[in-house]
């Protein structure tokens, strides 16, 4: 740490088309998702709707409890499921999720090898119902529970106890910006880069890791495990951004969104969440502005409709933001 | 489009807030510096009653010039009544009749005062003030001699015991009250029990024995006065003639009091306010402002006949305990544009927009340290017990109720220790935002838990500085004066915030956060 931070100079910024906060809200979000479509990306459970609707792959729903009396279900419920996750329908920051291995009479076996008895279970999910673990609101939550998700083997040593996923920022239908995020010990197993997870930056055209950061500083080996993380060939990035591009398509009404996608082993990319006011972080791993490419998309009258149509334009906007020359 | 809508916009906010505001200054007079002397003030009587069928007369008692104290003028609000000063042995009083009043009726008067060091008073040098009392020492030697009653000896030992003590009046006034103070004294315990007259109010008491020991002593009803105050409380006091001069007087401790003003209202037994043709008692409460500016009031009379719509929408105009409510409350507003400024383009986080605000707010109450203190500790005594109730496995309402509560607590904890140790935060505390406090507590933990106590740290401190900053604009006199005497400028808030609003540059943290693209980007080619 200096003592004396540094600064970028004023017009810096700006030359290498950088979007700050103010510029985000302002330019993007304020005009172009409609605040009456939030509970699309707010609730899970809608999102799986609307996805499911657009032919995007979803982590399959097993079951929901909607009040406390339905609690007494669960053991029934979960018999057959195999491994699943419960969380909250309306969840921030990943809070009260349990990733679980199965369901005996006594209990659950968490994926991380300790048991919950189902007295313990049942008082989670009171408490997510209570929406202690919810975006703001009025107090009350559902619990969803649905099935597991297994990271692509490429991430066995890239992500420390937790799922990465790839966050995609659509505007327009059209994706303009990528990053892998990755768990690390420090972020405690979740892919949020302000908690101390690895941000990495993506070549959009080919799906390769470019550099990545942590802490808003570049690194170039993964803290937990010191394997490199640039260079790498995220697999089924076609479908990563085929999904990206599709499911934001689905919800015109938010122009601006976040994508979360997980690659899992067997089932591809598969859609996490939706977030209407994705961060710019994203900036800082792939060390790209992302102004150009959004005012560049904000101009034209018309998005031209076609999944594949749009992924050109991305990857056309991609390259021109490479070579644009700032002034 | 949107960006020439926000700029006529806040032009016309601006060029509306920016006439008014030049033809009050320019035309009406109205001074954009407050007054600085703090002498002179108002003292404001509201009395409310509900007439009667028939012709009402109220008669409400006015202040009185006296040591300390010097009433300059007197005015009141009360229209179709007929107005009538008078002065009696009771005081100066002021009549409110009228031939009909049927129904609830409000009343103002006002009166001007000067505030006087007491101590370059001049000594009155009159003669002393005669004193007739039924026991007076001629009188009760000879009631004694005839027919003595537990109470006139009771009475006659008492003022010999306090004679024989004392060489002086100051002395014996000292002496008398000392013994009254000493209720399991048999003697007083006679004197209140058998006296004719309800004597356990220990004002009347003393001043009913010092009248038979013949010194001049009144029993008074006034105004104590320490600061501007939206309602004060008449309180009872005793005045001594002696010296040439009157002395209020501790009844307990018999020494001469000269800390605070005190406006005299009325003197022996009268009632503040007495009523004729009135359905039940009248009311009367007071109020007490300082007068703001000599050329303000006088712009403000003038205005009456030039503008009457300036004197109409004048805050001055409100009742004094509305005035006071005002002053705060227009300077939230402002304390929100501070914060709205910090967090939009120097990038300041705090949690929410309107917590820091409120804390400044309530900063002007305690000081700014103190204020600081008190949240500092109040907010971590609560995070500390909100990290407890989270272990027992609380649902999240249940846990907020606790926590409020036993902030509630601790705070009330604050104000006993505070009294004891006489500091003077018992007023501020109950100010302080007691639900935005917990809130904070809330939203600190959960983002303790969920995101990291860097986050939460940074949050909390970043509240606190812009808290700070805000208390820093909103504690300047001379903001608080522009705002309340020319709330017009509020207008400039909406214009400058419309402009914030429209603000989609970078904050001034980004220079921070993205310092690395402080270069010319190596991949984005070679020209700059």
């Amino acid at each position: 740490m200096r003592l004396i931070p540094r600064l970028a100079a004023p017009w810096r910024l700006k030359a290498n088309s950088i979007l700050g906060i103010n510029g985000r809200n302002r330019d993007y979000v304020a005009p172009f998702n409609d605040r009456r479509f939030y509970h699309l990306v707010d609730n899970k459970l809608t999102t799986k709707a609307m996805a499911l609707k657009a032919g995007v792959t979803v982590p399959k729903l097993i079951g929901r409890v909607d009040y406390t009396g339905q609690v007494k279900t669960l053991p029934d419920m979960l018999k057959n499921a195999g491994d699943f996750v419960i969380k909250p329908a309306r969840g921030a920051g990943g809070g009260g999720i349990i990733v679980a291995d199965g369901v005996d009479e006594n209990g659950l076996r968490k994926a991380s090898g300790t048991r919950m008895s189902w007295a313990e279970v049942k008082f989670h999910i009171q408490n997510i119902l209570s929406g202690m673990y919810s975006l703001g609101g009025d107090g009350s939550d559902i619990a969803v529970i649905e099935e597991r998700l297994y990271p692509h083997s490429i991430f066995k040593t890239l992500a420390f106890s937790g799922v990465p996923d790839v966050r995609v920022i659509v505007f327009r239908g059209v994706p303009v910006m990528a990053m892998l995020r990755l768990p690390t010990s420090e972020s405690d197993g979740k892919a949020n880069l302000h908690t101390g997870g690895v941000g990495v930056g993506i070549d959009l055209p080919t799906g390769v890791t470019t550099r990545a950061v942590q802490h808003d500083e570049v690194i170039d080996k993964h803290p937990d495990f010191l394997t490199p993380l640039t260079g790498l060939q995220l697999p089924r990035w076609d479908d990563v951004m085929a999904l990206a591009t599709d499911i934001a398509t689905a919800v015109p009404q938010l122009g601006y969104v976040g994508v979360d996608v997980v690659i899992d082993e067997v089932r591809g990319p598969t859609l996490l969440e939706l977030n209407a006011r994705p961060g710019i972080a994203v900036q800082i791993a792939n060390r790209k502005g992302l102004s150009a490419p959004l005012s560049a998309l904000a101009r034209m009258d018309e998005i031209p409709e076609g999944r594949d149509v749009r992924i050109a334009l991305a990857e056309k906007l991609w390259a021109g933001s490479t070579k644009q020359k700032p002034s | 489009m949107v960006r020439m809508q926000i700029l006529v916009v806040v032009l016309i906010l601006s060029a509306i807030a920016g006439a008014v505001f030049a033809y009050k200054v320019t035309k009406l007079g109205f001074p954009v510096i407050p007054n600085q002397d703090q002498s002179e003030f108002y003292v404001e009587a509201r009395v409310s009653f509900t007439g009667g069928t028939g012709p009402v007369s109220v008669k409400a008692a006015l202040p009185n010039s006296a040591a300390g104290f010097a009433v300059l003028e007197t005015d009141a609000l009360a229209t179709g009544f007929g107005l009538l000063e008078e002065a009696d042995e009771n005081g100066n009083a002021m009549f409110f009749e009228q031939r009909s009043a049927e129904g609830p009726q409000t009343v103002f008067y006002r009166v001007r005062g000067y505030r006087i060091d007491s101590s370059n008073v001049a000594r009155s040098g009159g003669r002393a003030p005669e004193v007739a009392s039924p026991f007076a020492t001629d009188l009760r030697k000879r009631a004694l001699r005839t027919e003595p009653t537990p109470f006139l000896l009771a009475l006659d030992d008492i003022i010999e015991l306090g004679q024989a003590r004392s060489a002086d009046d100051r002395n014996f006034v000292r002496n008398i009250a000392l013994i009254l103070a000493d209720t399991r004294d048999e003697r007083v315990e006679t004197l209140i029990e058998d006296a004719v007259t309800d004597l356990r109010e220990p004002e009347r008491l003393l001043v009913t024995v010092l009248q038979a020991a013949e010194i001049p002593a009144r029993r008074v009803t006034g105004l104590p006065v320490r600061i501007e105050q939206a309602a004060v409380t008449p309180r009872i006091a005793v005045e001594v003639y002696f010296e040439e001069q009157w002395h209020r007087i501790s009844p307990r401790t018999g020494t001469v009091t000269m800390d605070d003003v005190f406006i005299p209202l009325s003197y022996g037994d009268a009632p503040l306010i007495s009523g004729e043709g009135t359905r039940g008692e009248p009311e009367i409460s007071f109020s007490v402002r300082n007068v703001i500016n000599d050329k303000l009031e006088h712009a403000l009379w003038t205005s009456r006949s030039a503008a009457p719509i300036v004197s109409w929408a004048s805050l001055l105009s409100l009742p004094l305990s509305t005035q006071i409510v005002f002053k705060a409350i227009f300077l939230v507003p402002i304390g929100a544009l501070v914060i709205a400024f910090l967090r939009q383009i120097v990038g300041v986080s705090t949690f929410g927009t309107f917590m820091p605000v409120l804390i400044a707010l309530s900063f002007r109450e305690t000081g700014l340290l103190n204020g600081i203190g008190l949240f500092v500790g109040l907010v971590g005594a609560g995070l500390l017990l909100r990290a407890y109730f989270s272990k027992l496995h609380l649902l999240l309402v249940p846990r907020l109720t606790a926590v409020l509560a036993i902030v509630t607590l601790l705070m009330a904890l604050i104000a006993l220790v505070g009294n004891a140790a006489d500091f003077r935060l018992g007023l501020s505390i109950s100010l302080f935002p007691l639900v935005i406090l917990t809130m904070t507590i809330e939203r600190m933990s959960i983002m303790w838990e969920e995101v990291g106590a860097r986050e939460a740290l940074i949050r909390g401190a970043g509240s606190i500085f812009a808290a700070i900053i805000a208390f820093l604009i909103v504690s300047n006199e001379q903001i608080e004066y522009l705002a309340f005497v020319f709330p017009e400028l509020l207008l400039i808030v909406v214009a400058l915030a419309v402009l914030l609003g429209g603000y989609n540059g970078y904050k001034l943290s980004e220079y921070l956060r993205f310092n690395m693209f402080g270069q010319k980007l190596p991949d984005l080619g070679d020209s700059g």
